[in-house]
Order: structure tokens, then sequence, then C-alpha cells
């Protein structure tokens, strides 16, 4: 029975004393590993040193260390000196986490042994390395006045989480300690399965996604962590089968580099076409699905010598995904589960497990979280994870947080056996001069081509203030000719129906902007485009 | 041999990102050249690491972003493997003289 947590450090403390000599945390390539009662004792140092610091109760703490076993390290020492975590993705860059330590008011930074740029950077924050701490925090059973109680109550505030959101400008979401438990309380509610899972750690522990769902939830039922360190996708497919994987967290693109991998591997052993790679998802799903039952057995079986036979499970989040992968992960016994969250909702809102869920749906609500649609088709959810507020900012949370609903800013609807459909970002909406309101989601399809490596519509400010939708194209070589660019937009162009025919187009010949989680940065994208005074065909 | 490896690598790269290589020099950066992007890269050096039976140093993986970087990277591990076989090789050699008294 999972023991009553009461905070996030309980995760950590109750691990040992109920699985002190499994393994909890392991790192790929020879970063060594930690049992339960390791990890603990490496905390209570780590906290002994941080309270000897002398900072105020609550002060913010920023977290950039790399993911490995020490970031959970440092984590949960932070929250056991009853400071407040601030965890930053290490590909940040030092100029943003400065501006983040200038916004929380963070006095010091636990980075990794090899950001020595951040020192130089962060100027007046201290900056220490989680060895260093564990250094200066002494043996675990230190006493006098550094015991391990402390008072943390489970409604104080654990995290601040960064989210882009739907706005260029980030935000810091307040996260209580409740917050988190009442997430994981619902995910083990949900999953019929108490098994103890291995999860292979890809995704930046930073993002509360990966932190709830990949680390700490594994962590309750006495599970393993292992992280994956560099995302090769040759090596991320040795570990799940070195390491007896059994589930991984991922997004639709690092999904979409593991399957190729799959394939390719399949192709060299000359089990499947070389055609196959050329294919898209469906495409290859299609072919697949025209198999024999031998052949697809066969195929089952060589995926399976290069994998194990551990691995069953895929979560999905950051974004959604089309048909395609799901059937081809299901031919090996790979269910994909997909769920919906947001940072602001501690952060899971539903999930949808293979194989029940309906195709494009994000599944349902988690026990104790309600969601109704609202004005707009907005997507409102009222759950226990729900953030207290945005940090330092009143106008945005009063905007957000509504008489306990959480006003997600995404449009949806709900199906009768309460199935949740996202349909788009409220805020990407574009309201034209016509009145009508498309989104890009909507449009992007039909500008769907060989010669572009990406393409999104953006929101671009017309001359008379409403939206014009504006597509952003990437070539798949920079030398491609404006011309050929411009050939293939016309004919697009006239293909798709009146509705969809977007007027301006822009070359772009850098990867889209997206977030960590590789989300569009449309309207950042699109406010780029204001000062185009007029585009037939720009260059950005 | 350390020309052939960058035509191989060149070869691997045009495959992997679907990119005209063909006017791509040495120490052009992929991504600010070819837009390559960060998952993208990561195919290249497991396709790399794959094609030549290596494993690229993780402290590195940041800085390769030439062929000719990641070349060169290539050429060292493959000629420090080769260095190993041939003093395992000389090794036994010597193994054996100690043994029977008699050179090989």
């Amino acid at each position: 029975m999972t023991p009553h947590l009461s905070t996030i450090v309980d995760v950590a403390r109750f691990g040992a004393e109920r699985f002190p000599d499994r393994v909890a945390l392991e790192a790929t390539s020879g970063g060594g590993s930690l049992t339960y009662s390791q990890l603990w004792d490496r905390v209570q140092q780590a906290a002994n040193a941080l309270r000897l610091r002398g900072l105020d109760r609550s002060s913010r703490v920023l977290l950039t260390a790399p993911a490995a076993p020490d970031w959970l390290v440092a984590f949960f020492s932070i929250l056991h000196a009853d400071l407040v975590v601030v965890p930053i993705p290490d590909a940040i860059g030092p100029p943003l986490v400065a501006a983040v330590a200038a916004h929380t008011g963070a006095r010091l930074c636990i980075v990794g042994p090899q950001q020595t740029a951040l020192r130089r950077v962060l100027g007046s924050v201290t900056c220490v390395t989680v060895g260093e701490l564990s250094e200066a925090g002494g043996p675990g059973n230190q006493a006098g006045g550094l015991g391990e109680q402390s008072a943390l109550r489970t409604d104080e505030l654990a995290i601040l989480a960064f989210t882009s959101g739907s706005t260029a400008r980030p935000r810091a979401v307040e996260i209580s300690h409740a917050n988190v438990l009442s997430n994981l309380r619902a995910l083990l509610a949900a999953r019929q399965s108490r098994e103890p899972e291995t999860v292979l750690s890809m995704l930046p522990p930073a993002h509360l996604y990966e932190l709830v769902v990949g680390q700490l939830a594994p962590l309750v039922i006495g599970g393993r962590v292992v992280y994956a360190g560099a995302l090769l996708p040759n090596r991320l497919l040795n570990a799940i089968r070195d390491h007896g994987i059994t589930r991984a967290l991922t997004v639709p693109a690092l999904l979409d580099a593991l399957c190729r991998e799959m394939l390719a591997a399949l192709v060299d052993r000359g089990i499947v076409r070389p055609a196959c790679l050329e294919s898209s998802a469906v495409g290859i799903a299609m072919k697949l699905a025209q198999h024999s039952t031998e052949e697809r057995e066969r195929i089952r079986r060589a995926v399976r010598m290069q994998i194990g036979e551990t691995f069953r499970a895929v979560g999905l989040g950051g974004a959604s995904i089309g048909p395609g992968w799901p059937d081809v992960l299901a031919l090996v016994g790979i269910g994909l589960d997909v769920g919906y969250g947001l940072t602001e909702a501690g952060p899971l809102v539903t999930l949808g497990l293979a194989p029940d869920c309906p195709p494009g749906s994000v599944g349902r609500a988690l026990p104790g979280i309600t969601i109704r649609i609202g004005q707009r088709g907005e997507v409102l959810v009222r759950s226990e994870g729900t953030m207290r507020g945005y940090w330092g900012d009143l106008g945005a949370t009063a905007a957000a947080l509504e008489d306990g609903w959480l006003h997600t800013g995404d449009r949806g609807m709900l199906d009768a056996a309460g199935h949740l459909y996202i349909l788009g970002r409220l805020k990407e909406a574009m309201v034209t001069a016509a009145g009508d309101t498309l989104h890009p989601e909507e449009i992007e399809p039909y500008y769907s081509s060989r010669c572009f490596a990406e393409h999104c519509i953006v929101p671009m400010r017309g001359p008379d203030g409403n939206d014009l939708p504006a597509l952003v194209i990437v070539p798949y070589a920079a030398e491609t000719s404006d011309d050929e660019i411009e050939r293939e937009f016309a004919e697009l162009r006239a293909a798709a129906p009146p509705r969809y025919r977007v007027a301006t187009m822009v070359r772009r010949n850098a990867p889209l902007p997206r977030t960590l989680l590789g989300k569009l940065k449309r309207r950042e994208l699109g406010q780029t485009l204001e000062f185009n005074r007029d585009p037939r065909l720009a260059v950005i | 041999m350390r020309t052939n490896i960058e035509a191989r690598i060149r070869e691997l790269i045009g495959r992997v990102a679907k990119l005209d290589v063909s006017q791509l020099q040495s120490d052009d950066d992929l991504v600010e050249r070819l837009g390559v992007d960060s998952l993208q890269g990561l195919q290249i050096l497991a396709g790399v690491e794959k094609q030549f039976d290596v494993r690229l140093p993780d402290d590195e993986l940041i800085k390769m972003r030439t062929i000719g970087r990641i070349a060169d990277a290539v050429h060292k591990l493959r000629s420090a493997s080769k260095d190993v076989s041939q003093s395992v090789h000389h090794e036994g050699h010597e193994a054996h003289e100690e043994i029977t008294g008699r050179a090989l």
C-alpha cells in the first residue's frame, strides 16, 4: 500500500524505508546508480549543506544541473531544506538563467559540473554542484539542530515551474507539495497496475510532465529511473534492451526518431524493404498491415531482439500525434498512452490508455479531476493539482483561475463518454476581417509539401488590425530557389478550399522556433511578421 | 582513409537529413549552413556510430557540427582501437615466445 505522503520529500524518505536496497536511479553511460537508501542519505547530506548556508525558509534555489541521478538528489534536498526549487532545463542558456534568477530572487543555483559558463554569468548568484553540497553536508545522520524533521506543510510552495504557455513571455507557476502529490495519486489510481516499472528518462526533468510522470511516479511504487544521456536513437534502443526498460516518456519528434531507428535496423537485416524508410508513419503502418500474419510476427520478433522483451509502454505528451506510429508500436506489443495537461494543472488533466483511447482523443479526466467546456469552447479544469497562481503576476493569475476553475487556453470538446478532444489553442485562433475564426491546425494540412521540411500557419497582424493567416515554410534544401518555392505555394494554395487560401508566404532558412517539448511558437513567429510591410515572399 | 571517412559521412548526412550535401565543405556548420535541427543532428550522429562502429565521446557531441569534426572524431577512435588490437596482438606474440621459447 502506498503510505500517506504529505510532502514531495516523503517520496524519497519512504522509498528508503520500504525498499532500501532496490536501485532507484541509474545512468546509462557509466554514471553510477543509487539505491533508495543511498539516495536518501545523499539527500540528507545535501539538505544539511543547504541549511548551513542560512537561507530563509522558502528561498528560491535554481536547479540547472543536467538530467542525471544528481538532479533528483538536488531536487529532494532543496525541498528537504525548506527551500523552493526552480528547475531550469540546462539547454536554455546563461542569459535566460540570469533572467530567471532575477525574476525569482534566487541567490543560489545548483549547477552541473560542466556548467562553468553559468558560474561566470550569474555573478552574485552562488553556484554549487551537488558533489560540493554532499561534501559540505557531512554524514547523513548529522544531528544537533540540523535534524531531518522540518515542519513542511503539504500546501507550502515547493516548485516554481516555468512555462512558455501561449504567450512569448515565460511565467513561473507556483506548485505546492499538495499539487504534485494529488497528481501522483490520480495517476496511480488511473493506471491498473502497481507493478514497479523501469522507466527510461529522456526528457528534461525540469519539465513537470517528465518530473511527475517520468520520475516521481515510478519512485512512489519502488520502481527505477534510468537516465538516457545523449539522445542518439541507436543508443536509446540499446539502453531499452540493456537496462530492462518497461516504459518511456516521449514527445512526438523523439517517438518518430525512435520508431525510424527500429525500422532502420529491420532494413539493415533485410526484414523490411528500404523503401519503407521513405514513407510517412501512416504509410509504414499501412504497409505493415498488408503483410501476412507470419511476416508481421517475424518483424515483431526482430524488433524484440533489438529492444528486449520488457518494453511495453510509451507515454506521449507535449503535442498530439497522428495515426501511424501507434499501430506500428501495437504490432510489436508496445502500447501508446496519451495524455493532456499543462504546467498550471500540476500538470496532469487527462490520461488515455492504449488500446481503449479513441484515436484523436487525449483520454478521460484522471480520478478527482473535473473538466468542462466553457465559453468559446475553452477547456476548464477543476483539480487539486492546479497551481496556486503565477509568481509575481496577480493579473495573469486572476485571468487563469476563476471560481476554482483553471482556464487552459485550449479549445476542446468532450464526447458522451467523457473523452476529451483538443482542437487548438484559443489564443492562436485567428479572427479574420470576414469574422471567421480559423485555427492554424485546420489550415496546415493543406500546405504539406515534399519541398518543405517544416511549415506552419501563424497569425500576422493585418493592416486593419485583424488577423491574417500567414504560411511560414522551411525548405528542405537551403539552395531551393525562391521561384520554386513560390510555384509550390501557388499550387498548394489553388488546391486548398477557398476558406484556407492563405495570402502570405514567408520563407525561413532555419528550423521553426519550438519550446523544449517541441511545441511550435506560432504567436512568437507571427509577431516577427508584423513589421514586414507588404510581404509577397519575404525571407526571415 | 580520412577522406574516405569524410565522404561516407557526407553521404550519410544527405541520406538521413534529406539534404543536398554536394556543395558542403568540410568545415561548414551543419546547423547554420544546412538548417539541420537538433533531432536530425542526433540521427546523423547515431548513423555515424552505427556505420563506423564507434561510440562518440559524450562531452564532445555538442561540438560535432561540421563534417570535419565528426570525421576527426571517428578517425581518432578507429586509430585508437586499431592500436589496442595491435598491441594485444603484440602481447600475444610475446606471451607465445615466453611459453614456447620460440618466436612465431
